[in-house]
């Protein structure tokens, strides 16, 4: 049952923490402490002094005597306990929310290959859901913490002042308690150890509440009558997840027996052992007040055990997080700055890649120069990496064995910002965030509007952008801005373009930047293409070969490998792959501009 | 919507969802109000043996009785709480998935409709976020229990004084004035910061979002990202803090009122123990026993009325979910049976604007396609080509004209055989995560073997399902199942299009359909369209020019009108039409130095 984690180090830091963003919230937890140690005292000690009167001088101006001074009393130490309480919350949140933003931080700037991992997030889900919502995690270690040496007081105080009356009544108390405490710790256990099930289930059933709920599927499942086979899918999801909830509930019944005899014998010792003394000659006022006591005794001792419970179970979801934190998850990483006011020459030397949980190798002993200046076209089937080969060589991701140079230096030289920088990428998947056109197109706060201007005008967006309500100023998406801007998939495509504009790094790399563009709109670009690449290199990679005319040299990638390469002209006269595909591709397009159709 | 609609909404339901349920909340309630009341009255007998006889056999029974009750009903609850907790979960969980339902079964133009969209965002923010359903829940189980309780002791103490329930019944005024100043305030601040949770929730989750890590990195946005997550922590801060700091006083006052009312009991049932009434003395064990009636009935009450404050909350949080399960269902929609060949689609005048825009797509469009002719669609981006898909496929109702299949109008068939005899794949398909094989055959259990294979072969996805491990048996997808396969791109819209042919449709439509493919796989799926398709009628929307020659005729779309129905060489022919243009600035990339 011992805590599989650093309880004290992980509280230690939790406190540091709180210490040196916010002092205050310390003095509200001693008025707090103050407040709700001696507030349990009054109803405790009200009923003997009132008994005791009635039973004894029985003055009607001293009972309300008593009973006044009662009132002030607790009304007194409330305000302190509520005052103290409620201000600490919003405190303790925004410790949490600071956590968030330190887990966002991190995020988004690790090595990449973690973003593509999906078992990554899966990993650090506990360290995730430590800062997720206002009753666990975090905050709830921190409310804890805030609440629980009260109660210890109170307990201190009240043990001391039954046990000096009957310690039997104490232990008694005390057995019951830590049977309630033992059966939550084997409960937790039990459910502890059923945990990879139950996630399991819930996985799956949240899938099927989450692709239910989600509109887009709406069209596939009326025409192909799914309603049924999804409904009953879902509700089986949801049925073996409560199965495994109602194992879980099971156990804990019977767990609860054992609580059952416990109070069992708390009770029975309580009111016999006071009754019996009141029958040895305590007054019915003693009895009150003991009776109260023990009452406040048991029910502050299940509050504490609440409390630490609380602490001990959340705090190992914070040991994540700082776990989480702690981690080095950038990846290697140089020092050298970027190339100053050149473009760039990337030489593959024997490269070989395979994606951390893939089957295959992408590429095997890969060699190839992409020429200062020129501009390279990269085809293949889907699947032959064309994709993957731009982040690797853009540092997002890194070759298992070979090594990469840009103008001669090895990539990992490079400090990871330099290497992102030398690079405007725009890629098939384009996108918008809901920031500002400006703020889009710059990839910062406050961007230069001048700048900006010119990169849409050259993108072939400025028309649109004037158009909207705020210009430049224009929110995008509807999801902040109700009055927010929706561009349609060409103009968002203009929008990635006028992006890697703005920014007029050292190389352009354009990845299937027209799969989903009319052709006309695809036209549109390649015409531009010539605008974004004035003077550097850039390399264009995309499976309709058509594109790859306007392109001084062309690689085709099969089979882990260069295959072919050469301009246009010579890979048709080799009459290799390119060149089948070419022709197939062609194929309806020559024949239909000849006036034929594929129809006799 | 009025609150006692919601309400019964929301127990209609959950008694549909699980009527065991509902008894086992009400049983709860009622073992909670029970052992509440035996607490008040039943320590009165053992007192006044203890200020009496101090009898030795009737001090033992009573305590027996005292710490009996307690015990047995502690036993109760913990029976009861084994089935309790489990199935609060069920019933939530089952209120979404009546949601789901829900969304499966409204008619079409609602999940198209922005206005809905955001409707089950705020319906699915308030379940999952504030576990509105599950409060609900927990709301009910209190405020039953305590609407027990205040009754059992209001009559208990009526029997003492009408006087005494009058006084506490003034305190409880107090401390609901105190609650109702601070219960507008409160929702006020709470609706406010709805929508900067949600905008809030969007900036955080995009660390998480795979899509956008490439180019947060490549164009640095990470200091523009955060600082937006920073300035709103602050702005939550700045606007929660003085709200709280006004919670606290009232909380304050609340509780001290909870104090005055202790004091108020003790000090009414005490004097009337020294100054007897006219209803006469009143025993030591009586007076605890009133007192702990007057403490336990203004707690009780203040209780019920937080919780009817909160339900009221609630139910203002659930009021999108209750707004989404209202929404009109697609009608029913039995008509006459669609059966046998297709003869003619034609669509007469039909002019058609999507709800809430103001510009018409489709203007006075009229063609008509003979049964097994294979037909292309082409146009600009927002022409109107997806439109006449949905029309087709039964998804919206056009404004003017009509559609008509073999000469009726397409609205007077039975929707369910209709849907049968069309197949599309979409431009943005979805398949789940199923078995591959189960995704093709959709509904029909316990499928055609070999017409799978079939569909997967045309669809040239035989060489993949050989290399699988569990073949057409594979699972789709890791997102459900960690043993599934992860399948590119194009071999996923291989998949759709499996799924289209596997069902033997009379009309096909396919929406870019190979946009995800590479030539060799596009050539395949052009060269052996006509086999593909087979007999029926087909309807083919692409980008990619080179499409429309090995269709019958090819339908050109702009800007919401019909601009030509004609074979591609008669197409050709006009130089200054659009098709012309399209085709041309497609085709003069392959024309250089080729063949």
């Amino acid at each position: 049952m011992k805590p599989s984690y650093p309880v004290a180090k992980t509280l230690r830091r939790l406190l540091a923490n709180a210490a040196s963003n916010d002092r205050g919230v310390f003095f509200l937890f001693a008025l707090y402490t103050i407040g709700a140690a001696l507030l349990p005292f009054p109803p405790v000690v009200l009923p003997k002094l009132v008994i005791g009167e009635l039973t004894g001088a029985a003055r009607p101006e001293y009972l309300f005597y008593i009973v006044g001074g009662f009132f002030l009393v607790s009304a007194a130490l409330v305000f302190m306990k509520d005052v103290a309480d409620q201000n600490s919350y919003m405190r303790i949140a925004r410790l949490r929310i600071d956590f968030v933003r330190d887990q966002f931080t991190k995020l988004i700037r690790i090595d990449y290959p973690h973003a593509e991992d999906d078992k990554f997030l899966d990993r650090y889900e506990k360290a995730f859901s430590s800062t997720r919502s206002n009753n666990n995690g975090v905050e709830a270690v921190y409310r804890s913490l805030f609440k629980a040496p009260a109660p210890a007081l109170t307990v201190l105080a009240l043990a001391v002042f039954i046990g000096m009356k009957n310690p039997l009544i104490l232990a008694a108390i005390f057995v019951n308690i830590a049977a309630v405490v033992f059966i939550g710790r084997k409960v937790h256990a039990f459910r502890f150890g059923k945990r990879e099930q139950l996630g399991h289930a819930e996985r799956r059933k949240d899938y099927f509440l989450r692709t239910t709920h989600d509109f887009t599927y709406g069209k596939d499942i009326r025409v192909y009558n799914l309603r049924e086979r999804v409904i009953e899918n879902c509700r089986r999801e949801i049925r073996g997840y409560v199965d495994i909830l109602s194992v879980i509930a099971k156990r804990e019944y019977l767990w609860g027996f054992l609580g059952l005899a416990t109070l069992l014998l708390s009770d029975a010792a309580t009111y016999g052992l006071l009754a019996a003394d009141v029958a040895r000659g305590m007054s019915i006022a003693d009895f009150s007040m003991y009776l109260a006591a023990a009452a406040s005794l048991s029910l502050y001792l299940k509050n504490l055990s609440a409390e630490i419970t609380t602490v001990l179970n959340e705090g190992e979801y914070v040991h994540e997080l700082f776990r989480f934190l702690d981690e080095d998850l950038y990846g290697p990483r140089g020092t050298r700055g970027p190339v100053e006011g050149d473009t760039l020459e990337i030489e593959f030397r024997d490269v070989s890649f395979k994606y951390p949980r893939g089957e295959k190798h992408i590429f095997e002993h890969l060699n190839l120069t992409i020429r200062k200046g020129e501009r390279l076209a990269l085809v293949g089937v889907n699947g032959a990496g064309k994709s993957t080969l731009v982040k690797l060589m853009t540092g997002l991701f890194h070759p298992t064995e070979g090594e990469i140079f840009i103008n001669g230096v090895p990539i990992g030289e490079f400090e990871k910002k330099a290497l992102y920088s030398m690079f405007s990428a725009v890629f098939q998947e384009v996108n918008v965030l809901a920031y500002t056109v400006l703020e889009n197109v710059s990839a910062c706060d406050g961007g230069d509007r001048a700048r900006a201007e010119e990169a849409l005008k050259k993108a072939g967006l400025w028309e649109k952008v004037c158009s909207l309500p705020k210009g430049l100023d224009t929110v995008l998406l509807k999801v902040i801005d109700e009055q927010g801007a929706i561009l349609s998939g060409g103009e968002a495509q203009k929008l990635a373009i006028a992006r890697a504009l703005y920014k007029d790094a050292n190389m352009v790399v354009m990845d299937e930047p027209t799969a989903a563009l009319d052709a006309l709109a695809e036209q549109d670009i390649y015409e531009r293409f010539g605008e974004l690449t004035k003077g550097k290199t850039a390399l264009y990679i995309s499976h309709r070969l058509a594109s790859t005319r306007f392109c001084d040299r062309i690689i085709l990638l099969d089979g882990a490998r260069v295959a072919e390469e050469g301009t246009h002209a010579e890979l048709m006269a080799s009459r290799g792959k390119y060149c089948e595909m070419f022709t197939v591709q062609g194929k309806y397009y020559t024949q239909g501009a000849a006036g034929k159709g594929a129809k006799a | 919507m009025k609150a006692a609609r919601k309400l019964s909404m929301f127990l209609t339901l959950a008694w549909e969802v699980s009527p065991a349920y509902i008894f086992l909340l009400l049983g709860s309630s009622l073992l909670g109000g029970a052992q509440l009341m035996a607490n008040v009255v039943l320590p009165k007998f053992l007192i006044d043996e203890l200020t009496g006889a101090q009898d030795p056999n009737r001090l033992f029974f009573w305590t027996a009785v005292l710490v009996g009750a307690n015990w047995a009903f502690s036993f109760a609850a913990n029976a009861l709480k084994r089935h309790l907790d489990y199935r609060k979960i069920y019933v939530s969980e089952m209120l979404r998935e009546r949601m789901a339902e829900k969304i499966m079964r409204v008619s079409y133009a609602c999940l198209e409709d922005p206005e809905k969209l955001d409707l089950k965002e705020r319906a699915v923010f308030a379940v999952t976020t504030f576990s509105a359903l599950e409060s609900m829940v927990n709301i009910l189980a209190t405020l039953t229990r305590d609407i027990i309780v205040v009754a059992g002791l209001l009559a208990l103490m009526a029997m003492l004084s009408p006087l005494l329930v009058l006084l506490l019944a003034l305190c409880i005024g107090l401390g609901l004035l105190f609650y109702g100043s601070i219960r507008k305030d409160q929702r006020t601040f709470q609706m406010s910061l709805i929508p900067i949770n949600r905008q809030y929730g969007y900036y955080v989750s995009l660390c998480a979002n795979g899509e956008i890590q490439k180019d947060a990195r490549l164009y640095s946005m990470e200091e523009m990202m955060t600082r937006r997550v920073s300035d709103y922590n602050l702005q939550i801060y700045e606007r929660s803090a003085p709200f709280m700091a006004r919670m606290s006083i009232f909380n304050a006052l609340i509780d001290a009122v909870n104090s005055l009312q202790a004091a108020i009991a003790y000090g009414f049932v005490g004097y009337r123990v020294l100054v007897p009434g006219t209803s006469g003395a009143i025993s030591l064990g009586s007076f605890t026993m009133y007192v702990s009636a007057a403490t336990g009935f203004t707690s009780s009450v203040m209780e019920m009325s937080m919780s009817l404050i909160s339900l009221g909350q609630v139910l203002s949080y659930l009021e999108p979910y209750m707004q989404f399960m209202e929404l009109p269902e697609e009608k029913d929609m039995s008509g006459v049976p669609f059966a046998g060949e297709i003869g003619e689609i034609r669509f007469e005048n039909v002019t058609f604007t999507y709800p809430g825009s103001d510009k018409s797509v489709l203007t006075g469009v009229s063609f008509d396609v003979r049964g097994g002719e294979k037909v292309s669609v082409v146009g600009l981006n927002g022409a109107g080509k997806t439109t006449l898909v949905k029309l087709l496929c039964r998804m919206y109702r056009p404004d003017s004209g009509r559609i008509l299949v073999n000469g009726r109008d397409l609205w007077e068939y039975d929707h369910a055989s209709w849907m049968k005899a069309v197949a599309a794949v979409f431009q943005d398909y979805r398949l789940f995560a199923f078995t591959i094989d189960e995704n093709i055959i959709c509904s029909d259990a316990g499928g055609d073997l070999p017409g799978t294979g079939e569909a997967l072969r045309k669809a040239g996805l035989e060489q993949k399902m050989a290399e699988l491990e569990n073949g057409i048996y594979s699972m789709l997808g890791k997102a459900y199942d960690e043993k599934g396969v992860e399948l590119s791109g194009g071999e996923m819209q291989k998949i759709a299009i499996a799924r289209a042919l596997y069902k033997n449709a009379k009309l096909v439509i396919l929406d870019e359909p190979t946009s995800a493919l590479d030539p060799i796989a596009e050539a395949e799926i052009y060269e052996h369209f006509n086999s593909l398709v087979g007999e029926g009628t087909a309807l083919y929307i692409s980008h990619r020019m080179s499409s429309s020659i090995f269709c019958d005729r090819i339908l050109v779309i702009d800007g919401g009108r019909v601009a030509d129905f004609a074979p591609h060489a008669k197409l050709m022919e006009k130089t200054d039409g659009l098709y012309y243009k399209l085709f041309m600035s497609q085709a003069e990339n392959y024309n250089i130095s080729g063949d």
